[in-house]
Order: C-alpha cells, then structure tokens, then sequence
C-alpha cells in the first residue's frame, strides 16, 4: 500500500479528538497537529523546527513544583517505556492546562528508538469536576460524621428519657400506693380517689414515654426487609392485644397476599391499627373489625375496617400527627402515637396511609406497599 | 425444711426509692428475711467476695462507681460465681444493654414498669421462681 502523502497525514491527525506530538532524539518537536499547538503553544513543527525555549513549563497538577523532567512521558518513551501520566499541568503564559499524556517509543528499521509519541488531552473540565466531587465527598464525609454524631446523642437520649424518666414515675406511683395500703383508715376516701388520680397520670405519663421510644426506634431502625407472610404476622399481632376486647369482637380475617417488607415493624403497624379498631367498636353491640388485601397495580392494598364511633372526616389530617387525639381521654384511652407508628411504618416502606370515616360510622383504615418491596 | 443460712438475695440498687420499693415487694411474699443491699457496684463486688454467695442477684446496670455490666462481668469472670444467678432488674429497654446482658451471660433481664402493682409482681415472680422453684447446681 502506498503511504499518504504528509500533507493528508497532517490532516489525519488534526482530526483525532487529542493532541499528538513526536520528538525526535534531542527532544525536538518534528510532529503536533492542531490539538497540541493549542496546548503547547505554535510549533512550527512540518518545518522541522523545534519549539523555542521557554515557551511552556511543565508542573506537577495543583502544585508549584516543576515536573521532574526524567518522568515526562515523551522523555520516559525515549529511554524505551510505555508512559502514562495524568498529573501533568502545561503552563504558557498565564494559561494552565492539566493534561492526562500517553507516550510511546517510535522505532526504524534497524530497532533503534529513533522518536517518541505522545498524545495528550485537556482535562480541566475533567480536573473541575473531580475536584467538585472531591469537594462534595468531603462534605457529605462530614455531614455523615455529624449525623453519626447527631444519631448518637439521640440514642443517648433515648436511653436517658427510657430510663432516668421512668425511674421516678415508679417512685410517685409506688408510693401513692403504699400510702393508700399503709394509712388506708386515716385518709378520707375523697384522698384515696385523688391519689388514685395521681397513680392513673403517672401511669399514663409512663405509657407516653414507651409510645415516644418506640415512635423514635421506628425511625432509628434499619429496614430489614424480606419476605413477609402477612397472614403470620397478623395472627402474631393478635396475640399481643388485650384478650378480653379481642373476645368480645367479631374479626372476619380473609387471606392476605404476602409482602416485602420489615416483619417487626409491620407487626407495630398492624398491632397499632387493630387495637384501635377494638377500641373504637367496643361500645357497639356487636364489634366486628374485618381486614382484607389485595393486589392493586404495582401496590398491596390492606385495609382494616371497623364497625365503632369513627371519627368526622374535617379532622381526618391530625389523624396521623404525634400525641393527637380525635377522642377525650375520658371516653378511649391513648396516648395519640399509635397512628404516627404506623404512618412512620408505611412511609418508611415507601407505602401510603389514609383512613375513612363517618361519626358513628365505622371507619376504615387503608395502607399499600409497593409490590416488590420500597424501590 | 432446713434453712440454708447466709444471704439469699444480693440486691443491687442506688436508687433509695426503687431500693424500699424493692424490698417492700419482697416482703409482702416473706422474701425478704436474708437480704444484703449494695449501693453501687464496688459494693456488690465487695459483698460478693465474702464466703456464703447469695442464692440469687438482684442487679441494677446503672451504678455508681462500678456499673452493672461490669459487675455482671466479674461475676461470670469468678470460677467461685460463675454459675450465681443474676436477675437484671433495670428502668430501661433501651440501648444495647439486653443483648449484652445476654452476652455476659445473665438469667433474666427484666424492665421495671413504672406501675407499681406491676412491679410488685415482677419482683415477688423473680424472688419466687429464683428462691423457690429453680434448682441451683450447687444444691444437688
């Protein structure tokens, strides 16, 4: 095959998308296209001609020092390597260039090195945006460290309200009692009730906090998410409500398809949900609570609907806010969180919640979760 | 019957008003006739080292000085204690206290409710179950 002409060449290598440049043995530039005056600076190499002294500097990227010359890459090419190097930064002027270099020994017909190849290209978009993800790696380190930190004091916290909060509410509602059973016929009845009264708060004050610490391990908790047969965990969840209400309501309980999910959590949801659907039907004659799921679109639909007092849908929006209560204490008790569990379970299994109603009316509460598990 | 003499509950606790409640609820089941009360940890070890081991430990695992992790420790640590029951009697469900209690080794790990019928019972079933009904290994 016949060689092309140098002109044609010229123009073969002006169209490569890097800089490329030969040296010969004494380091003179005897090829660069287009690209590489750009970078380095005009070389009036198709003459032959090197390049004038001085006309560039090489430096180590990011520094003030000068680029050991006996690590170049064209200079390392001459000795006979393959080099690569990407912590190169070409200054001319006032301009610096990172660049990223690949060189190469060229040999004649007798073996002998008799140029060196190199092609190069501008990195400084590349440089920028490795910086700026530098940048934000650190930052995020950062605000992982503070969070780490952040989540700590709140297990610390935790910790201290479960156990230096609950330490004396034992005390007030211990002694309240040992003052009834010691002195019982000493204290006017109207004393006992109002002791009793301060034995009911304290007692409830004690459920806030193991309702609060368990709102806040909700959040705290890494989901683990597997395989869950929802009909297991129902049947579980059922164990844990009172007894005595459970005997007295009707459950129509339909099989229920399976789900991704996190067991222990969904088994709060579901206990939270239940227990309020006993509560809020257990002045009826006849409580009946009834759950069912199914499979809707890329969701698994449950609902538990109840046949108690309900609720009037203008408040349904603080239904799921903390310490909330659509009820006087007098008529059900609680502790208002029992929804935000469960609101803070479904959203953090990437579902949805929402309930319906009518005063008098039963109401229904319905929860999805994405088929598959949260995406 | 013959009494075995000596300690039969060492009751850990710093708390005065947890501590009378405590041994109110054991006495109401007449458990309480040989109870020596430490008031933080060193004083349990301390208590610990003398020639009669109690039946039974009642432990708190926040102590001053020495916290209850640590004596629960020693106790496994001393071929003398080693298989001691000890009942964790603790305010909190908290932290990473129950799994390393299980870890070092305890009988029970029991969270005082803040009712005090509640708590009376909790303490007089542990009294009961550990001073009555379980066999100790050294008393076959």
């Amino acid at each position: 095959m016949k060689s092309p002409p140098e002109a044609v060449l010229a123009q073969v290598l002006d169209a490569l998308p890097v800089a490329v440049a030969v040296v010969d043995l004494l380091g003179r530039f005897r090829v660069a296209n287009q690209q590489a005056i750009e970078i380095l600076g005009p070389l009036d190499v198709y003459a032959g001609i090197t390049e004038g002294p001085g006309q560039y500097d090489t430096f180590v990227v990011g520094t003030e020092l000068r680029y050991p010359p006996e690590r170049l890459p064209l200079v390392r090419a001459l000795r006979g390597e393959r080099a690569h190097a990407t912590d190169i930064e070409i200054r001319r002027g006032d301009r610096s260039i990172p660049v990223e270099a690949w060189a190469a020994p060229v040999f004649d017909g007798e073996g002998r090195i008799a140029f060196a190849v190199a092609a190069f290209h501008d990195i400084r978009e590349h440089e920028a945006s490795r910086r700026q993800i530098e940048r934000l790696n650190d930052e995020l380190a950062r605000r992982v460290m503070e969070l780490e930190v952040a989540n700590q004091e709140l297990e610390t916290f935790s910790y201290s309200v479960s156990h230096d909060l609950r330490a004396p509410l034992r005390g007030i509602d211990g002694f309240c009692r040992i003052l009834v059973e010691d002195h019982a016929e000493s204290l006017p009845s109207e004393a006992q009730r109002q002791l009793e009264v301060i034995r009911e708060r304290t007692q409830h004050m004690g459920k806030l906090i193991d309702d609060l610490l368990r709102l806040s391990r909700v959040t705290r908790k890494g989901l683990e998410l597997a395989r869950v047969d929802m009909n297991v965990l129902l049947r579980s969840a059922l164990t844990e409500l009172d007894p005595r209400a459970l005997e007295r309501t009707r459950m129509a309980l339909a099989p229920l398809p399976p789900v991704v999910g996190d067991a222990a959590l969904l088994k709060q949801a579901w206990v939270n949900l239940l227990s309020n659907a006993i509560k809020y039907s257990a002045p009826r004659a006849d409580p009946t609570v009834e759950i069912k799921g199914q499979a809707e679109g890329g969701e698994i639909l449950f609902f538990v609907r109840d046949n108690g007092v309900g609720f009037d849908m203008t408040y349904a929006d603080k239904l799921f806010g903390v310490f909330q209560r659509l009820h006087r204490r007098d008529e059900f008790e609680g502790t208002g969180i029992g929804l935000a569990i469960v609101q803070r379970v479904v959203h953090r299994h990437g579902g949805r919640v929402w309930a319906m109603s009518t005063p008098e009316g039963g109401a229904t509460f319905f929860f999805t979760l994405p088929k598959g598990g949260r995406q | 019957m013959t009494q075995p003499a000596g300690t039969e509950i060492l009751l850990v606790e710093d708390d005065p008003a947890d501590l009378e409640l405590t041994i109110r609820a054991l006495k109401s089941r007449n458990l309480a006739n040989r109870i020596v009360v430490a008031r933080d940890g060193a004083e349990a070890l301390e208590a610990l080292s003398g020639h009669d081991a109690p039946r039974v430990v009642l432990l708190d695992l926040k102590l001053p000085k020495v916290d209850g992790l640590t004596v629960l420790q020693r106790i496994r640590q001393n071929p003398k204690t080693r298989t001691l029951p000890v009942v964790v009697l603790t305010s909190s469900r908290e932290g990473p206290d129950i799994a390393r209690c299980y870890e070092l080794g305890v009988n029970s790990y029991i969270v005082k409710p803040v009712d005090f019928d509640a708590f009376v019972k909790a303490v007089t079933d542990i009294g009961l179950y550990w001073m009555l009904l379980n066999q100790a290994p050294n008393s076959i």
